[in-house]
Parts: structure tokens; sequence; C-alpha cells
């Protein structure tokens, strides 16, 4: 009975939010954004689960419905608070701070006070909402009936792994003390230039309250129009945390909002980049993380590497990645493909979902659907990177920057690195010399006219790219493109000739180099 | 639907006209007979015996490009009746123009574009990151040393490489000490003596990064 008194107002809040989705879903341009502010509103009022996907809704755009979710919606009033906060405390708020402030930023589990200690240093008082805990709980008991049918069941996506995950992520970030624990495994092992991540205080912190030093700095909507110097070194930041956090650290902030980033400028006037809230982290282990960076290394050197055993070793399942096993080099080319060139890599041609859907079609969700439930985290963390660095507006060559922050110890550690699924009898065969470009060339009696380049995925798009007369000539020839297409997704992007046309004194000669 | 485009041109003597656009113009005959056409891959022109005295009155206007504008318009001068109407002139900091009326009311404007040599005007690197002063103006002096028509691609592969070297120690600035080692590694051993020679000239040491010792 009382189970099914907290199930109740969350029924009807989600009833709420279904509602408001498909208005939303059904809104033409004109009442789109009112649809949206509207479906902010029942989300940001129901706090919990459905705050936290609004949130994720927000991404990192300046000018959409969801933002209010990130930077603040209507906190509780100190009136309220102030009693909890002492009852964790154990005294009266006047032994322990000289000043203390109602919230003005709210968040979705809990909300920031502004404090002033009485030895004058100034603190973030995060608490967590009164009864939070028991509302997630319900929330997440809706989430175990979520249906297992259609798409679910035709690619065997493990929705117990994912409601696991859910459940571990969201819970975990009610407790405070186990999120000022990771905030402090981070401030002891992540040294990355420009990174501040702020000064917690176990002794005034509990499961319900987390004090931390009070950190000003500007959004990063503002950040996004500093100077290039400062938009670069933030992108380093964020880029080498990345890369330090994942492959060094083993555990990733897996909460890339905006919400959760401040940024400032110090007095060597270089830009100094906060990271906040570390409730909603993922943990890799050290065999996970080596056969990462192996996979990426060999594919940035062009030496030969077993790609399937690799993802083996990170906890994809085997019987679900064979249905795309032999497109794994295409997709690690598609994956790793800021690693790969030999330049500050505009993060605007990474258009990984089109390319990855391009590739596999349909079959894509076998790979989503063998990957672990963990890596949707590490993917969000991408994912946040790639969004960031896009309003930045700045390019960055991330293999150096990888290297710099690996070492060559890892970095040989990696490269000796044996999966164990390689060991075994069944490995696949070794894939290397992958094709970087594709390649045309069109000449006339003999003297070339038009020589381009592009990366050697675009050979998918192949049409768009050939000149109309050319493909004239490509059907008048014979030759399907469709055909090639499907041999290069079965087979992988090797190194090839594609077609060699003559006509008259014309030439068209394409291949994969 | 897709159509064909083609201009028509009226004229006395269609097969004449089709002569002198392929003599002298470049053109080729896609249709020898009636209606004559010609092209030259960009356009294609149709040649209809003129049908009445108001049609004179429409004239084919072209603009060309050319290599070498003032040795084109002597030739056509000299060779193909040409009458120059507006002497070569420079209509932007990139491009000379001149006018000329031909033969078969052909209005013709030959256009040279100029390279950054004739202009004399160092193009900027293709840059990502920051770059210090010297280390810009060496690349873009050095850079005058390569054939024009590969300066382009030079250009891009040493910024490229200059950066890489730059964020190898994490860093987001390219001093001079990238730039050469970058124009090191992506110029071919045997120039290497040309390269340090050109280092030198403009007062820069270049280390230790070249292959000159019996090249």
């Amino acid at each position: 009975m009382a189970r099914l008194v907290h199930l109740l107002p969350k029924i009807w809040q989600w009833w709420r939010i279904g509602l408001a989705f498909r208005r939303v879903k059904q809104a033409d341009a004109s009442e789109r954004e009112f649809a949206e502010q509207a479906l902010a509103k029942v989300m940001g009022d129901a706090k919990g689960l459905a705050m936290k996907i609004g949130q994720v809704m927000a991404g990192n755009a300046e000018d959409n419905a969801f933002l209010p979710l990130v930077q603040s919606v209507q906190p509780v009033s100190l009136k309220v608070m102030q009693p909890i906060l002492e009852g964790h405390l154990g005294m009266v708020l006047t032994d322990v701070f000289q000043q203390f402030e109602e919230s003005k930023a709210a968040a979705s589990l809990g909300q920031v006070h502004h404090g002033v200690l009485l030895d004058g240093r100034v603190v973030a008082v995060k608490m967590r909402y009164p009864g939070i805990v028991q509302a997630v709980e319900s929330e997440l008991a809706l989430t175990s009936r979520l249906p297992a049918g259609g798409p679910v069941k035709r690619w065997k996506i493990n929705t117990a792994n994912y409601k696991a995950v859910l459940h571990q992520q969201l819970l975990g970030e009610t407790d405070y003390l186990a999120e000022l624990q990771t905030q402090q495994r981070f401030k002891q092992h992540l040294k990355v230039p420009g990174l501040h991540i702020p000064e917690v205080f176990p002794a005034l912190s509990c499961e319900a309250v987390l004090v931390q030093s009070w950190e000003d700095g500007s959004r990063f909507s503002e950040a996004c129009a500093w100077s290039k110097m400062h938009r670069l070194e933030i992108g380093r930041t964020l880029l080498m945390t990345l890369f330090q956090s994942l492959f060094v650290h083993g555990e990733v902030h897996a909460d890339p909002h905006p919400g959760n980033y401040l940024f400032r400028l110090d007095n060597s006037n270089h830009a100094e980049t906060i990271l906040l809230d570390y409730g909603c982290t993922v943990r890799l282990e050290k065999h996970t993380r080596l056969a990462l960076l192996k996979l990426i290394d060999a594919y940035r050197n062009q030496q030969a590497c077993d790609a399937f055993s690799c993802f083996i070793e990170m906890g994809f399942e085997a019987d679900k990645l064979g249905h795309i096993q032999t497109e794994l080099p295409s997709v690690c080319q598609l994956l790793f493909q800021p690693f790969l060139v030999d330049k500050a890599f505009p993060i605007n041609e990474w258009q990984l979902s089109s390319a990855i859907k391009d590739l596999l079609e349909e079959r894509r969700w076998w790979f989503r659907s063998a990957g672990p439930a963990e890596l949707l985290l590490l993917l969000r963390a991408f994912h946040g990177l790639k969004e960031q660095l896009e309003n930045l507006a700045i390019a960055l060559p991330w293999w150096p920057l990888l290297q710099h922050v690996v070492g060559d110890e890892l970095l040989q550690e990696a490269r000796l690195f044996q999966c164990k699924s390689a060991l075994s009898e069944a490995a696949p065969v070794l894939i290397a010399n992958l094709a970087h470009k594709l390649c045309i060339r069109l000449s006339e009696n003999g003297v070339q006219r038009i020589a381009i380049e592009f990366p050697a995925a675009a050979v998918f798009d192949l049409e768009t790219l050939m000149p109309e007369s050319v493909m004239e000539w490509i059907s008048d020839a014979g030759i399907n493109l469709d055909t090639i297409k499907q041999g290069l997704k079965k087979e992988g992007l090797s190194p090839q000739p594609l077609f060699n046309l003559t006509v008259e004194n014309q030439q068209c000669l394409v291949w994969l180099e | 639907m897709n159509f064909v485009i083609s201009v028509i041109h009226y004229v006395e003597d269609p097969a004449a006209a089709a002569d002198y656009l392929c003599n002298a113009l470049g053109f080729q005959k896609k249709v020898k007979l009636s209606p004559r056409v010609v092209e030259n891959g960009a356009i294609s022109i149709r040649l209809e015996l003129v049908p009445s005295l108001a049609a004179y009155k429409n004239e084919l206007n072209l603009a060309m490009q050319t290599q070498n504008l003032a040795q084109a318009v002597t030739e056509l001068a000299t060779f193909f009746k040409a009458e120059l109407s507006s002497p070569a002139c420079a209509v932007s900091i990139d491009r000379k123009e001149a006018q000329l009326i031909c033969p078969h009311h052909i209005r013709l404007t030959l256009v040279e574009e100029l390279n950054e040599d004739q202009i004399g005007i160092l193009p900027d690197l293709p840059t990502s990151l920051i770059w210090d002063t010297r280390a810009e103006a060496c690349i873009k002096e050095t850079l005058r040393q390569v054939p024009v028509s590969f300066r382009e691609l030079a250009r891009q592969r040493v910024t490229e490489r200059a950066e890489m070297l730059a964020a190898e120690q994490a860093l987001l600035t390219v001093n001079l000490e990238f730039a050469v080692q970058a124009l090191a590694d992506v110029t071919p051993n045997f120039q290497h003596a040309q390269l340090v020679a050109a280092l030198l000239g403009q007062g820069v040491e270049p280390g230790g990064y070249f292959h000159t010792v019996d090249a």
C-alpha cells in the first residue's frame, strides 16, 4: 500500500510527460516552441528521472526550451531545507556557517546553497531534496515494467542490463558521500592543464549533503565567445580530461551537460575549466581500456589488429557482434576517425551516426545491442565532448594529445596486450592496411584534368561525388555502384581499384588507397 | 526532367562560325551538320542560320580564361581577325581582363586570374592552432621556393605537420622550431640543401632536422 502511495503520483507525472511529448511530436513549427516549453515545465516539476532526461535533451544548444532544466529550476526554500541540513550536520547552522543563502541553483536530485564557513572559506552546499531517494526508486520501479517487444526483441537488446545501469547510476547520484569520494579520486589522479576540480569537505558532508569549495566562473555559452586561444585551451582541457580519465584513471565523468562546467581566466590569462558534479561516472576495467587503446593505436599506425577480439575484450557479445564482423574494420575507421588524421580535426567532419547508418544500415542495431550497457555512458561522454568542441568552433589534433596523455609506457603496454579471445582457436582473421582515402582521377588525352581525394568512407556516397557525365558513362558501361558498395561493406574498405572507365579520349579512374 | 542547355547563336554562315570557334577559341564540333553544335566542356553553342534582320542585333558574349592574357590577345588579333575593344586592365586584385570583338558577332572577354606570385601577396596559412609571428612568416616566405601549382598543397601539409608537432607536446602555439621541423618533415631529402639555404637567407637557424650531408 505504501509503495502504491509513492507510485501513484509518479504515474500521474509520467502520464503528463507522455502527453506533453505527444504534443511536441504532433505540433507544427509555430506551435513547437510552446509545446517544448510545456514539456520542459512538467519535466522540471517532476524532478528526479524526468528532469535528468530533460537535461540530456537540452544538450549544449543555446536556444531550446529544455535549457532551464540545465541552468536552474525553482529551488526549495531555505525554510524547508534548513532543519534537514541541521539534522544531517548535528549542529545548528550558525555553529558552522557565518553566512548561508537561499538556493539559486536547483538540479534534478538536489539544490546548491552558497555559504561562508566560520573560518571564512566560501563553500557550495549541495543538498538532496527530501524524499528524492524514494521518488527515484518509485520511478525506477516503473522502468522495470518497460515493454520488451519490437526492436528490443528483434535485436536482442538486453534491457535488463540497461535498466541495471540506469538504477545503479541514478541511485548512485543520490548518494553524495559516494560522489564526494569520486570527486576526491578525480582531484587526486587527474593532472590536466587548465582543469580545476573543487575541493570537498568530508567532515561536513554526508549521504544527503556535499560541501565543496565555491567556484565562480562563466557558463559554457559565454566561454564560446572568448578569444580563439582561450577556446583552444578549453578544448584541450576537455579533450585531455576525457583521455586521461578514460585511459589512465579508468573512470570517466559521464554527465557532460553545460551546467556541470564553469570557465574562468587565471592570473596568467589562461582559460581554466571547472568540472562539477561527479554523481554520474563510468568506471572501466584495465583490460577494457587496454583493448580500446590497442585498437585505436593499431588503426592509427595501420598495424594488423584483430578488431573483433578487442571488442569482445571490451565486453561486447560475440554472437551479436558476429553479424557485423566483416564490417568491423570499417566501423573502427569511422569510430576512430579523429585519431586517424594527421591534422587538427574539424569535429563537424565526424558524422558518426549517419556514417554508421550508411555502412551498416539496419544492422547497426547489432553493434549497439552487442555493446555493454555501461558503454552508453562512455558514448554520452564522447557525444558531449563533440558538442562542446563544435560549439567552441575549434579544431585540435587528437592523436598527439592522446599520445601525450597516455605516455609511451601505457601505449607500449596496450600494444603488447593480448585479448583473451585472440588466444582461442576461433580467433578471426587479422585485418590490416585499410584504405584511408577515396581517389578519383579524370584525364583527357592522357592529361590529368581532375584529381580529388575524400575520406575512404565517402565511397558509400560515390553517386553524389561523381560528375553527372561520368555517372552516364558508369551506367553505359554496366557498372553497378550498389554492387561495389555491398562488396565493400562485406569485405571492408581495403585498398583496391574500384573501376576504370575510358570513353573516347577521356578516362576516369576510381580507387581506394 | 533533365535538360541539356545550349546557347543558340544566329549567324550568316554557321559552318564558318563553327570553324572559327574551333580554330580560334578551342571549341570542338559536336554536331558537324545542321544544326551545327560546338562545345568546349563548359558550354555548347548551337549555330543557326540567321532567320531575320533583327537577329543580327544579338551578339554572343563569351568570357574565357587564359593563362597569358597578353599573348592570347596578340594571337587572336594577328591570326583570327579579332579587334581589341578594351585593352587589358586589372579588374580586381587577382584578375585581369581584355575585351575583343571577333567575327561572327562574337564579343569575347578574356580573363587571366593572377596567382599569388603575380599578386605579390602571400596567402594566410590554413591554421587551426595559434602561430607565433616568426613561425608564420618563415613558412610563408619559404613556400615561395615551391612551384606555384604545388604550393597550396605544400602550404596545407606543412601547416598540418607543424600543428601536429606542437600538439605532441600538448602545446597550442606553433613556434619557429616546430615550423622548421615541419618544413624538413614534408620536404623530400634531395631538396633539403636548397631549403637550408633559404632558411639561412631569412636568418633562421635550420637546426638538425635536415639531410644536407652528401645529399
